[in-house]
């Protein structure tokens, strides 16, 4: 199985439906309950979407090292390189989302609402292919 | 067997958008909780800001294990030790 998260036009629609979703949900959040819930929907949408990012490249870039050992019936392992890189990148996020705690105020449960903004991108691809797709099949 | 978009059978697919919804949580969600429950103990045991980024730390490190493992479970590659479940 190749570990491409579904096709690369719909991850890259995912990524700006995470992002549009945040946004729209920060507009929302901005005019209903004001700037602290809708900065803290905001930024917990782009913690969404750099996370997918990260994870995508990841995924990719560990088909692509598995691809390169072929013939190998044991396990390869997965480059160290690869593992530290990541978790340096998570850990320096982390310290971020830390310090931004520290110095300014953000509801953490609208930070937390806006993590979700990823899920309604998948469903809402999910759906448009689904609506597509059915579209498409039975016409051919 | 008919294909799903991207040319996938309809299973592939629905696993892939498994996937996609299961990994970014395994990743934040881990972290963010361990953050969580250091932050509670850190109000608990005053002991702020050691216990947060401890467990902040830990959780990462849960969350990072639970992606190479899922990856290797579905893949039976990269360590991976007991191929497609």
């Amino acid at each position: 199985m190749d570990r491409e998260l579904f096709g690369q036009a719909a991850q890259q629609r995912v990524e700006y439906l995470t992002l549009g979703l945040g946004l729209a949900a920060g507009i929302a959040a901005l005019a209903l309950r004001g700037w602290p819930e809708a900065a803290g929907l905001v930024l917990g949408s782009c913690v969404a979407w750099i996370n997918f990012r990260w994870l995508r490249r990841f995924v990719r870039r560990l088909a692509g090292a598995s691809m390169a050992q072929p013939g190998d019936e044991k396990a390869p392992a997965v480059p160290k390189g690869m593992v530290w890189g990541m978790f340096g990148r998570y850990a320096l996020l982390g310290l971020v989302l830390y310090a931004m705690l520290l110095r300014f105020y953000w509801p953490a449960l609208a930070f937390l609402c806006g993590l979700f903004a990823l899920v309604a991108a998948v469903l809402l691809e999910l759906i448009g292919e689904l609506v597509f797709w059915g579209r498409r099949s039975m016409f051919t | 067997m008919p294909t799903g978009p991207a040319g996938k059978s309809p299973v592939d697919w629905v696993r892939q958008v498994a996937l996609a919804l299961d990994l970014p949580f395994m990743m934040i969600g881990a972290m963010v909780g361990g953050g969580l429950v250091g932050y509670f103990l850190d109000v608990w045991l005053h002991t702020a800001p050691w216990l947060m980024l401890v467990f902040g730390l830990l959780g990462l490190i849960g969350g990072l294990r639970g992606v190479l493992q899922t990856l290797a479970q579905r893949s039976g590659t990269p360590g991976g030790r007991g191929g497609r479940s």
